[in-house]
């Protein structure tokens, strides 16, 4: 026999999870940013042809916006890149001449870059505030572990306005960083080994290294020094903030690595003479406290 | 650092970048555009990220308050709920928008009310404050180990993890009056004398009257009793009763046998409330209590008193003593280590750290001459080396001692020729022409002859790199990261760290203590070898018997013995205790013995309930032996309770009717009068 108090206590549905996962107007907020950014991409790659790849992303990441979906990202960018590449869905693709030479700056290419970076963004945050925040914690003796998510309380005042203007900035220094790597040389017998192109041509071959190969070298020397030039600043500021037991636990490590070859010889031996004494004294062949 | 998902997220833009930078910009360069825009994203939210750690979460600081009956106190109640307070804050430049805070439980007391682990934006002007509830179930040492830190970016990229040691002991006083304020002790009758006293029936300065006898001068003027001296017509004197103090002195039993056991409910800890509430009930009525404590090696005794002070330092000791945890010995290293390391890691993430507590790889390597065979692999070795040494040293022809070693030398010399000129006769060499053929015989011919050290170096590789891999490897890494912590703790450099990985005894003792301080129960095996119960402890009647003579010796007027301890399994080895319970009882001093009981034993006298006799049916086999080991257990206390009971001794279970009262009703009788029922 059911009663009201029965259908009271029914567990709540999966429409209901989901009302009640956006029911803070911060985590709205968030959710909209996101499906906006998705309505970009959609228009933007409807523009240039590919309107199923544009419905596919538009779709998936929607979805995966709503429900939480932690793959999505990935298959959204995997999408979005073989439809950039294959507009019309199938190989082959066609060559620009011109793409080098016109492809930077492009509003569309802006729009696109924006609208991806504000739809990760906000489905990652997203994703922390309904999921899953931060790692769990490695199992520990003694407690549980459980998913760490953030509090849709600790989303401040002007977040969104924050996400949107550093969309902005990412997006300007990702074409920027961009216009200087396709205008770049490789000139080994120069003062400087990379030079800016004189020539704005179609395709530039005055370096000594081919034009991939010259991207290729820009590319990585720019995360390479980047790397070392971060690993060089925050390096140094972790051992300005290293703690004197941390600073202690190194000098222990460092000089047992030194001396453990000895160590262990003299362990060895020690531990050696330890069972030794215990199996006569257990043979009987020796009382304890005579002479060894 | 980098979470599961930064390093997801970074993978794909490292794809989209290589083929956007080095495959597409024929095509088209959004994605490139598109790798170095999300790059960009991430590099900026890592340097964020980067800077609040550095900047923020190094400067974090923890501060904590108890509170208990609305005030700030140095030491809690058992029983009573009591608030923790803990303030987070750092005096940063930048702002923590994500940080988890999550203060670690003391093993000695149960979450009440709220929540230990709540998450929160912090700044520098606005700290994080972390409140919540705990209870004590019972007497011992609360423990606050410190405030576990999660910090973590908006987007769920980049992970820190600290932890602010904020290592504090707080004692737990066991209980006297409960929630209501309502006290143990019953009302007495109006007729007992004063509170802290009792009458002792020789002359003294008591309220009592003892005696008449006849004047002798100089006896005060009002001691006179007028109307017995009228009706004998000779001057008589009253002689009054003394009111000595009621003294009691309990024994505790702290050997290792009562440490076992969940903490809070170990026997020592229930004996330990015990004996709080006798203490507390007869300091009430003004008794004096005195309290030693012993194991199997030594006692410590505190004087019988009955100031405040003496009954604080007395609640203290019960509550040291409570939280006491065997000593684990014999207890197996690996397992000592699957406990130890996870609390090592989570209370010392930055001395586990693997950058600074490093295991390199040649230290995990297992060495070949430890084992007997490794000897005769190394000759395997070295004997092309050995055979040209010998051959070039002693000539083909020699004759050392009267044998000739070198014959087997010549022997291998021409196998090798043989099997060489076999591998140039029948592989690829057969086929080459001018120099590469030379060469090609040479690396025939030495392959022949290096044969037994190939042979020998790929068993010496396959020996040495099995360390690298499996259970073993993660033991020792997860050891050897433990003595060093370890040697950090102490002090003691890295002479112990080797130390500690090799001798198990003193790993055994150094992991022990480590988590005895933390209170985690560490895991000892209750039989040794043979099968016998390690936790008997029969060391501990002669210190037992010795300090109750030494209360005789320095007691003044009848007291109360009241001995807490486990000695149901001594039977045989009570006779010390026996002959100082009879020295006791020669003095009129009382002897009361009380014995832990098991949990959910039934007593002696307890009859069997039906369900376990039913007729025809057979027992299980757990049922079978929890009833031999039932049976067992009566007999040892039957046999104690005689023991003693033939020395005058009283002899209950602690789950007997109510061991206080017990307690009580006896100093009642010893000063004078019992109480009303």
């Amino acid at each position: 026999m059911s009663t009201d108090a029965d259908t009271d206590d029914k567990p709540p549905g999966f429409l209901d999870a989901v009302t009640e996962r956006f029911a803070d107007v911060r985590v709205r907020g968030l959710l909209f940013a996101g499906l906006g950014g998705l309505a970009m991409l959609f228009v933007v790659m409807f523009e240039r042809g590919a309107d199923v790849g544009g419905l596919l992303i538009a779709v998936l990441g929607a979805a995966g916006l709503v429900l939480g979906w932690r793959a999505s990202p990935a298959f959204v960018l995997l999408i979005l890149l073989y439809f950039l590449v294959f507009p019309y869905g199938l190989p082959p693709p066609e060559e620009d001449p011109f793409e080098l030479e016109y492809g930077t700056f492009r509003v569309a290419d802006v729009l696109m870059a924006a609208a991806l970076v504000m739809y990760l963004s906000a489905h990652y945050r997203l994703l922390g505030i309904t999921r899953l925040a931060m790692p769990n914690e490695p199992g520990g003796f003694g407690h549980k572990t459980s998913p760490r998510t953030r509090p849709a309380d600790l989303i401040r005042k002007g977040e969104l306005l924050r996400t949107f203007t550093l969309t902005a900035v990412v997006v300007l220094v990702g074409q920027i960083v961009w216009a200087v790597v396709i205008n770049l040389e490789v000139d080994t017998l120069g003062d400087s080994p990379l030079r800016f192109a004189d020539n704005t041509g179609v395709r530039r071959d005055g370096g000594d290294l081919s034009p991939w190969r010259t991207r290729l070298v820009a590319v990585v020397g720019l995360l390479f020094f980047g790397t070392l030039f971060a690993r060089l600043v925050f390096g140094y500021w972790r051992l300005r903030t290293m703690t004197p037991a941390e600073g202690a636990m190194l000098l222990t490590d460092a000089g047992w690595d030194e001396t453990r070859r000895e160590r262990v010889r003299v362990e060895g031996w020690r531990m050696w003479g330890v069972k030794r004494v215990a199996d006569r004294v257990r043979a009987g062949k020796l009382d304890k406290g005579t002479k060894r | 650092m980098l979470t599961a998902r930064g390093y997801w997220f970074l993978t794909l833009v490292a794809l989209l970048l290589a083929l956007g930078v080095l495959v597409l910009p024929d095509y088209t360069v959004v994605p490139a555009i598109l790798g170095l825009t999300l790059l960009a994203w991430f590099t900026w939210e890592w340097v964020l990220f980067q800077v609040r750690v550095y900047g923020c979460a190094t400067r974090l600081r923890a501060e904590r308050r108890l509170v208990q009956g609305g005030r700030e106190v140095p030491m809690v109640w058992a029983g009573l709920a009591f608030e923790v307070r803990v303030r987070v804050s750092h005096d940063g430049f930048a702002r923590l928008p994500f940080v988890y805070l999550e203060d670690r439980l003391p093993q000695a007391a149960d979450l009440n009310a709220g929540k230990n682990g709540v998450a929160f934006d912090i700044t520098a002007d606005t700290p994080a404050n972390l409140s919540f509830t705990l209870k004590a179930p019972g007497p011992g040492v609360l423990r606050f180990e410190g405030v576990r830190v999660r910090v973590a970016d908006v987007h769920g990229f980049f992970h820190h993890r600290r932890f602010l040691r904020d290592g504090i002991e707080t004692l737990i006083l066991p209980p006297f009056t409960d929630e209501e304020g309502r006290q143990r002790a019953d009302k007495r009758m109006n007729t007992l004398p004063p509170p802290g006293g009792h009458r002792l029936r020789r002359p003294g300065s008591g309220s009592e009257l003892l005696d008449l006898r006849d004047y002798i001068p100089g006896d005060p003027p009002k001691m006179i009793a007028w109307k017995a001296s009228a009706r004998r017509d000779r001057l008589i004197t009253k002689v009054y009763e003394s009111d000595v103090p009621v003294r009691a002195v309990l024994f505790l039993d702290t050997s290792e046998g009562v440490r076992l056991g969940p903490p809070g409910t170990t026997p020592l800890a229930r004996m330990a409330a015990l004996a709080s509430g006798v203490a507390q009930a007869a300091a009430s009525n003004r008794d004096l209590v005195g309290l030693t404590t012993f194991d199997e090696e030594a006692a410590a005794a505190m004087k019988p008193a009955r100031t405040r002070i003496h009954m604080l330092g007395m609640m203290r000791r019960l509550a040291e003593v409570a939280a006491l945890q065997p000593t684990p010995r014999g207890a197996p290293p690996e397992q000592l280590t699957r406990r130890a390391y996870p609390l090592a890691e989570e209370l010392y993430p930055d001395l586990t750290n693997r950058k600074l507590n490093t295991m390199p790889l040649g230290r995990l390597w297992l060495p070949m001459l430890d084992k007997w065979w490794g000897w005769v692999v190394l000759l395997l070795i070295l004997s092309p080396a050995l055979t040209t040494s010998s051959l070039a040293y002693f000539g083909p022809n020699d004759n050392v001692l009267g044998i000739y070693p070198n014959k087997i030398a010549l022997w291998w010399i021409n196998f090798t020729a043989y099997f060489g000129n076999y591998l140039i006769r029948h592989t690829f060499v057969r086929s080459l022409d001018g120099f590469t053929r030379i060469f090609g015989a040479l690396v025939c011919l030495l392959i022949a002859f290096f044969v037994p050290s190939l042979i020998g170096g790929l068993i010496w590789f396959i020996h040495g790199v099995r360390g690298w891999f499996g259970r073993k490897k993660v033991e020792l890494v997860q050891r050897k990261r433990l003595c060093a912590v370890m040697a950090q703790l102490d002090g003691s450099g890295p002479d112990a760290v080797e130390r500690l990985v090799h001798d198990d005894a003193a790993y055994a003792v150094r992991v022990g203590n480590f988590l005895a301080d933390r209170q985690v129960r560490v895991p000892v095996p209750l039989y040794d070898e043979l099968g016998r119960y390690r936790f008997r402890s029969p060391a501990k009647v002669p210190v037992l018997a010795g300090e109750l003579v030494r209360a005789v010796s320095r007691a003044r007027d009848n007291e109360l013995y009241v001995i807490l301890a486990d000695l149901a399994e001594l039977g045989p080895d009570l006779g010390p205790l026996e002959k100082a319970a009879r020295v006791a009882r020669a003095r009129k001093h009382h002897v009361m013995v009380i014995l832990p009981w098991p949990a959910g034993l039934p007593g002696p006298d307890d009859k069997p309930t039906a369900a376990d006799a039913l007729p025809g049916r057979r027992p299980a086999t757990a049922a079978t032996v929890r009833d031999a080991l039932a049976k067992h257990y009566h007999e040892q206390f039957r046999r104690v309770r005689r023991a003693l009971g033939r020395a005058g001794a009283t002899v209950i279970r602690v789950n007997e009717t109510d061991p206080v009262r017990v307690v009580l009703d006896r100093l009642d009788r010893l000063r004078g009068l019992r109480t009303r029922r």
